[in-house]
């Protein structure tokens, strides 16, 4: 069942979830234009990828509505899933299966044609650096092969919208590299990014909109120009935030270490050379 | 820490854990019973002797086994969270062996072999001997258990896979040695009587086997041999603790699993390798691939591996019992294979785990995601009743009843694996991930919650299945009961399936994400 409409990919609207006490996501409302590479940013816990996973149907939320490519995917979740892609935060894959069977996998549970698989298989494991590791089980993969190899499975099925939560985590350069330049691929192609971190910089580089999220709300959004307004992302965030912790007072015993290893144990140590 | 984990982990799953706990000591109490019965109707000197080796044996043995089998079941602590303190591999050995004998698994062997010591145990000083032989039994068992499960966690990822699936499927073997050796025959208990010196002899070779002697010692009045025996144990946990503690060392060092590089190059499409070569035949469609990826999976996640060869060794058994007894029986048997992999099959989305987004994310299909791993599962136990029927048709020459077992195959699987798929769907639990240490998993008493709704439905498939296999075995000699029978037989494998899948599939419409989220509960 389509709804909204005009050049709206996303649209989340009174979005809410909690977990016991706690509320992880307290009421988000936000609109992600068509072909928008779109950051949400925010501290550990501000409900970046409870949002996330509410969005692509991984978590039913409380309240609130989501729209994808016009599809409500909680009323019609098959076919506003057929538009997106994900790269979840935890990359749990089939630890047995094999780069190559992961992708099949993937593809062959959304109904694609077996042709089509094997061509794109083809073209992104090359694509992506993983071609030699294609018949090795995902158990073998080093972290930064598993964010390729789910961004791979992520792209099989050619998505409107590509969700991906905190996809530079834990990445080399190398790999980070390769994905930046398929995700930039994939937005020329006019289709939209929605990616959660919180390395501003990386958002600085990539993304042309930021929504900044803390204590389960968006406490601002727009493009990277009007969150900054003039300052350097990192510190928009901070001053959105709030610096946090308690200043350069206390943790006095934080002195060399020299200082603070007991007399008795230095004793020993010293005698081991 | 351990009682923090411990009480964490029981928070909000008491209830549960409380049955699981009752089930577990009804068995040690039942064993113990069993034993003190024997002893009590004067079975003589050699009740008290077979008794003494025997439960330290099967005691060291479940310790070694246990967490083998199960790939994580007890709840200590993961040794591997302990490895950036500035902590010596022997302060961590004696530590974590304090904390081993805390757990449920070290208190139920606590109980157990104060049993057996207070029903051997002799009425003079010597008693304190029993005392420290008993306590002895129990920490040679952790000990070993410790030290074995260190040395496979740092092996290497191929290691590793290898004896999860070699050490269950020699030991389970044991299983099928009486059936092999056709020890079921007339002389049963002569022919287990020839073989009891040799079980002695291994008995007191293992290293609950000086403690044990030292019981038995201790109970015959024999003081300097019992200390003797006594000292023997001892120097066992030595070399258990010594060898825990370099597997430790060696264990928290090395890589959880070697790089990607050097994996054979098959060079074939996408969608051809998930499928094994002999199910190419399966369709290319979402039921297909869950089949193809439960295949794929069975044989090579270690975890289900152990699994299937624990529902098919112990039905193994019970199917090839009836060649000892000549007669249509034998073929019949047969259908247990069958009922018991389909009734194994409680926890069809515990394998997968947090892995199953893949699925939630590509559309909830949920009709699709049962129908494949009930097609895998199918193909598995199908395949082993064809294989078993003609196997026991070939020995007893009743192939007249290789078709009727057959169907009878079909009500076992359709038996077990309908309400099977109900349980899935409506007590799901994820299964400890296959990882670096086999001790990790934490037992959230899920699985028993799970055990309940299994054990009452296989208690009525166990009968719709016996009383079948009874009324063909009766009428075997007449091809049209045998004919109508089959037709019944296999009507009531689809029917219970199709009761157990419908009623699955209405209970998970719309519920994957609750699905998912119960599975990311590790």
């Amino acid at each position: 069942m389509a709804t909204g409409g005009g050049d709206a990919a996303v649209e989340i609207s009174g979005l809410r979830k909690s977990f016991g006490d706690k509320h992880a996501v307290a009421g988000v409302d936000l609109t992600i234009r068509r072909g928008s590479f779109y950051g949400i940013v925010g501290p550990n816990g501000a409900g970046k990828s409870t949002t996330l996973k509410m969005t692509t149907g991984l978590l039913r939320p409380d309240e609130g509505r989501v729209v994808i490519e016009g599809l409500d995917m909680w009323r019609d979740p098959v076919a506003a899933k057929r538009q997106i892609g994900i790269l979840p935060e935890e990359l749990l894959l089939f630890e047995r299966l094999t780069g190559q069977e992961v992708l099949a996998y993937s593809g062959l549970l959304r109904a694609m044609p077996p042709d089509t698989i094997d061509s794109r298989a083809e073209e992104l494991l090359a694509f992506l650096g993983l071609a030699e590791a294609r018949n090795a089980v995902v158990a073998d993969y080093s972290q930064g092969m598993r964010k390729k190899l789910a961004l791979g499975a992520a792209l099989l099925h050619g998505p409107k919208v590509l969700f991906l939560d905190e996809p530079f985590e834990s990445v080399d350069p190398v790999s980070s590299r390769t994905i930046r330049q398929v995700l930039k691929r994939f937005t020329g192609s006019g289709a939209t990014v929605v990616f959660s971190s919180h390395v501003m910089e990386t958002v600085e580089q990539l993304c042309d909109h930021v929504a900044v999220m803390h204590l389960g709300r968006l406490v601002d959004n727009g493009t990277i120009t009007e969150v900054r307004r003039g300052r350097r992302l990192e510190d928009a965030f901070v001053e959105l935030v709030g610096a946090g912790g308690a200043g350069p007072e206390g943790l006095d015993w934080l002195a060399p270490v020299a200082d603070r290893v007991p007399t008795r144990r230095r004793r020993r140590f010293s005698s081991q050379g | 820490m351990k009682f923090a984990l411990l009480r964490n982990t029981i928070k909000g799953h008491a209830g549960w854990l409380g049955v699981g706990l009752a089930y577990g000591v009804s068995i040690i109490f039942g064993v113990a019973a069993g034993a003190l019965l024997l002893l009590s109707r004067g079975a003589g000197g050699g009740a008290t002797e077979g008794v003494s080796l025997a439960i330290p044996t099967v005691l060291f043995l479940g310790w070694l086994i246990g967490p083998i089998m199960t790939t994580g079941f007890d709840s200590t602590i993961d040794p591997s969270k302990l490895a950036t303190y500035p902590l010596t591999s022997r302060q961590m050995t004696v530590g974590l062996f304090a904390v081993a004998c805390l757990g449920g698994g070290g208190v139920f062997s606590l109980l157990a072999v104060a049993g057996l010591v207070g029903a051997v145990a002799p009425a003079s000083p010597l008693a304190l001997v029993s005392f420290a032989a008993g306590l002895s039994v129990v920490g040679v068992s952790v000990a070993a258990s410790r030290a074995v499960a260190a040395l496979i966690s740092g092996a290497s990822r191929r290691v590793r896979d290898t004896l999860l699936f070699v050490v269950p499927l020699v030991f389970t073997s044991i299983g099928v040695l009486p059936q092999l050796l056709n020890l079921a025959e007339d002389d049963q208990v002569a022919d287990l009587g020839r073989l009891a010196p040799a079980a002695k002899l291994i008995a007191t070779a293992l290293p609950s086997g000086p403690p044990a002697q030292a019981l038995l010692a201790a109970s015959q009045g024999k003081a300097a041999a019992s200390l003797l025996w006594l000292a023997g144990g001892v120097v066992w946990i030595g070399v258990m603790l010594w060898l825990w503690s370099l597997a430790l060392r060696r264990m928290l060092v090395r890589a959880v699993s070697a790089p990607a590089a050097g994996a054979r190059d098959r060079q074939v499409t996408a969608s051809r390798a998930l499928y094994w070569r002999v199910v190419n035949w399966l369709p290319r469609t979402r039921v297909g691939a869950v089949a193809a990826k439960e295949l794929r999976l069975t044989t090579r996640d270690p975890r289900q591996r152990a699994a299937l060869l624990g529902s098919v060794v112990g039905a193994v058994p019970f199917a090839l019992m009836g060649l000892s007894q000549p007669g249509p029986s034998a073929v019949l048997r047969v259908s247990a294979v069958a009922f018991f992999v389909g009734a194994t099959s409680t926890n069809l989305y515990g394998y997968d785990g947090a892995s199953h987004w893949m699925n939630v994310a590509a559309g909830d299909d949920a009709r699709a995601d049962l129908r494949g791993k009930c097609l895998g599962r199918a193909l598995i136990g199908g395949t082993l009743v064809l294989l078993l029927v003609a196997l026991t048709a070939t020995l007893t020459g009743y192939w007249s009843l290789a078709l009727p077992a057959m169907a009878l195959g079909v009500a076992g699987l359709g038996l077990g694996l309908g309400p099977a798929a109900w349980v899935s769907v409506a007590y799901p639990w994820p299964m400890p991930p296959a990882q670096k240490n086999v001790f990790a998993g934490a037992n959230t008493g899920q699985g028993m919650q799970a055990f309940v709704p299994l054990l009452i439905l296989s208690l009525v498939g166990g009968l719709v299945l016996f009383g079948l296999g009874s009324l063909m075995a009766r009428d075997s000699r007449s091809a049209v009961q045998l004919l109508l029978l089959s037709a019944l037989a296999v009507a009531i494998g689809v029917g219970a399936f199709a009761i157990g899948m419908t009623r699955a599939i209405v209970r998970s419409r719309d519920r994957q994400p609750e699905l998912l989220l119960a599975l990311t509960k590790a």
